[in-house]
């Protein structure tokens, strides 16, 4: 039985050095994992924009053009984040910076995601300031889906020149949107209305005097909506927060199908530039 | 409790612990723990149905003991049929009752007679049909006189709940299982490194194998109207896959954890798709209900020694009823009468007991004969399992509908190129492992047992890893809802 109990603990014990050493490679190689050890040890940042959301934003809008026209942002957006990680991620910042964003963007897609998400992005919630850790919290376990982000590098020559510029993921890769319109489509409105989670970031940054643009990003042909939805006033009483459609036919027509996206309704380093341009010129941020 | 949850890790420790520093000493006590613990393993699903185990055990072990009191042949009838009856009414109101209401009611209405009847919202005991059949074959070994009836009341609760192999077998019998309750347990190294090695091999054909495809195959099964005839065939020998590692992997998970504690279970598959015609399969596939279904149906029906007529007459029985002990579905049962079509050429010519040993003994490769016979039962699984798979008779009919057509030529589209390479490596070093171990029980057990300890190690623990990274996403195992 000694015998048996000596080589358990053993094995517990390769197995720990192992996910320890798994932890360290995808901190130093993975986007997510640097991003979030980056926004977090800031040295005072004075940034006035922040870009929270999933994918699509994390790709889709251009941190680096924002600063290059005198508007200091950064972009917080991770992949899978659900709203619940989103507003962490705010509340986190404007607790731990003494300098408070002016806009927040939060771009995201009715089409692609679920508003009603409780979950935290395991990135977020293994960093979390204050955090109980659970056995689920196994490196291994919990960021499983990072080693095939990382056997992708391996193989995949777009994977690896992609790299964080600002907190924008930038892939250059290009495939083509072979999808069509479906004239049926409508902008979901109520997914957006029926958000509690959402109504708490939008209380966050109102009681922050931070004015909150929530967008629709652009998507594939089939997700595009026919009718032009411009803006809705959110929170009447402070007039805080905008909610934007750009996910319309006519909005859409600037990108083309085999040039600006890397994925389903993921915009590329070249779609994200056209997009953050003319995101600009709609929404007047005054700095 | 899934095998495959972080409950059970934290659990089989703590019962390890009890088992062999606290109750070592005592056999009533580690009998009595082990009914404890089945208990609340079973528990963690629905309390509620521990109750049905409870009175099962009651039965039979009263008619157990009723069997010692009674020496009357029509006395002893009586108790066997007050036992069958008992357990297949359970197994009848759980399992088939709202698919014979809703056959009865169908078969009415096309005599133009409307019968309304509601169906009942029945969930369904994890695990019924194979405790069930467990308990069964206690009572009628005891009544055949092959089996002494127990008096040792915590003994034969530990059998019915064991909970390694409670919710989905192997089935055992009474005459290897029980016995082992008699006897104290004794901590034996190789045993318990060995059944860590068969654990290890489980979770890997559960979660790396299993849940994986699991994920591809209900997309396919449950949008199968939109899909191309290649993306379904593919669906189809995924689900096969699918449902191999699934079954066998918790059969593999059951038999080592018992090997923990001492126990001995039978062995319930021996890769069966390495199989040279649909006889070895049967034997090979499921042996557990294979066997049970031999013993206490086949034979007494007079097997194979009889006339043509009566030897096929029993294959189909043999076969449709097995397939209806998986579920109260017509897929089931055709899934069984094909099996018995696959099978009754080969009854008919003796030709099903001609592949008995393990294909290519003693060889790293087949023959180009024994590859295209396992290539050919490999294909004709297959095609049964869209039956078995299929939520009805209707989407199995539309499922080769579009496999014979056109776009069967179609490039299946269901996965992008990265997470098919990532599949089909995993695939491939599943059957190569499985066809290097074949000749063990299971497939790691032979493999790198003379290799240094550092190789054998390396291999060990990057399977554990290949696990934690490469593991899909969590899925009830498939033989639950039998």
């Amino acid at each position: 039985m000694k015998k048996f109990i000596v080589k358990i603990f053993i094995f517990f014990i390769i197995m720990l050095a192992l996910n320890l050493l798994y932890l360290y490679i995808i901190q130093e190689t993975d986007w997510d994992f640097k991003k979030r050890i980056e926004s977090l040890n800031l040295n005072s940042p004075k940034y006035d924009i922040l870009i929270l959301g999933n994918s699509l934003a994390m790709d889709g809008i251009d941190t680096r053009y924002m600063n290059e026209h005198a508007l200091k942002a950064y972009n917080l957006a991770f992949a899978g984040a659900s709203l619940k990680t989103n507003y962490i991620q705010l509340q986190e910042y404007i607790n731990t910076y003494k300098y408070k964003p002016k806009y927040v963007i939060l771009g995201l897609g009715s089409y692609l995601n679920d508003f009603k998400s409780n979950t935290i992005h395991p990135i977020v919630d293994f960093t979390r300031i204050n955090n109980s850790y659970h056995i689920s919290d196994i490196p291994m376990l919990k960021f499983k889906w990072k080693f095939k982000e990382i056997l992708k590098k391996l193989v995949s020559k777009p994977h690896r020149e992609a790299y964080l510029d600002y907190g924008q993921l930038k892939f250059k890769k290009k495939i083509t949107d072979k999808t069509t319109v479906d004239f049926n489509n409508k902008f979901l409105l109520e997914k957006y209305m029926d958000s509690i989670i959402l109504k708490d970031i939008i209380k966050l940054s109102s009681a922050n005097n931070i004015k909150l643009f929530i967008i629709e990003m652009p998507g594939f042909k089939k997700e595009r909506h026919v009718k032009i939805f411009d803006y809705k006033i959110i929170d009447e009483a402070k007039v805080n927060g905008f909610l934007l459609d750009f996910n319309t036919i006519e909005f859409c027509k600037i990108f083309k199908d085999d040039e600006d996206w890397i994925g389903r309704s993921h915009l590329n380093v070249f779609g994200a530039k056209k997009f953050t341009k003319e995101l600009l010129k709609r929404i007047n941020l005054k700095l | 409790m899934l095998f495959n949850s972080i409950d059970f890790a934290i659990f089989l420790p703590i019962v390890f612990i009890l088992y062999w520093f606290v109750a070592n000493e005592n056999l009533k006590l580690q009998n009595f723990l082990i009914v404890i613990v089945s208990y609340i393993f079973y528990a963690w699903w629905d309390w509620r149905f521990l109750s049905l185990i409870l009175f099962s055990t009651l039965v039979d072990y009263t008619i157990g003991i009723g069997f010692l009191k009674q020496k009357k042949t029509m006395g002893r009838k009586v108790l066997l049929w007050i036992s069958i009856l008992t357990n297949l009414s359970f197994l009848g109101f759980f399992k088939y009752y709202n698919f014979f209401l809703y056959n009865f009611v169908t078969a009415f209405s096309f005599l133009g007679i409307k019968i309304t009847s509601d169906s009942l919202n029945i969930i369904l005991p994890v695990g019924i049909s194979f405790y069930t059949f467990q308990t069964m074959s206690y009572t009628i070994d005891v009544y055949k006189r092959k089996l002494e009836p127990t008096k040792n009341i915590i003994a034969f609760m530990a059998f019915v709940s064991f909970f390694p192999q409670l919710v989905a077998g192997p089935i055992e019998r009474a005459k290897n299982l029980l016995p082992q309750f008699y006897e104290k347990r004794i901590f034996n190294y190789d045993k318990a490194v060995d059944g860590m090695r068969q654990i290890l091999w489980g979770l890997f054909k559960k979660i790396v194998i299993a849940d994986n495809l699991a994920r591809i195959v209900n997309r396919i099964f449950s949008n199968s109207e939109n899909c191309s005839g290649s993306t379904l065939v593919l669906g189809a020998i995924f689900f096969t896959f699918q449902i191999y590692g699934d079954f066998s992997g918790y059969s593999d998970i059951a038999i080592g954890v018992s090997r923990l504690f001492g126990f001995e279970l039978k062995q319930n598959f021996a890769f069966p798709y390495f199989s040279r015609d649909i006889a070895e399969f049967w034997r090979r596939w499921h042996i557990s209900l294979s066997t049970w279904f031999r013993d206490y149906l086949y034979i007494p029906l007079g097997g194979s020694h009889a006339n043509t007529f009566i030897k096929i007459r029993n294959i189909f029985i043999i076969f449709i009823v097995s397939g209806f002990w998986h579920g109260a579905n017509w897929t089931f049962i055709v899934w069984g009468v094909l099996n018995a079509l696959y099978f009754i050429p080969l009854l008919l010519f003796n030709r099903n007991r001609i592949n008995i040993n393990t294909v290519a003994d003693g060889r790293i490769f087949p023959t180009l004969k024994e590859f295209f016979q396992i290539l050919i039962t490999f294909i004709l699984t297959v095609f049964a399992f869209i039956f078995f798979r299929s939520d009805s008779m209707g989407q199995a009919f539309q499922i080769f509908r579009s496999i014979f057509s056109h776009t069967l030529l179609l490039k299946p589209e269901i996965l992008n190129p990265f997470d098919l390479l990532i599949i089909t490596c995993l695939l491939l070093y599943f059957i190569l492992q499985e066809w290097v171990g074949r000749n063990g029980k299971y497939a790691l057990e032979t493999i790198g047992n003379s290799w240094p300890i550092i190789l054998r190690w390396g291999m060990y623990i990057s399977i554990v890893c290949i696990i934690l990274l490469l593991g899909g996403y969590k899925h009830d195992f498939i033989y639950f809802q039998f």
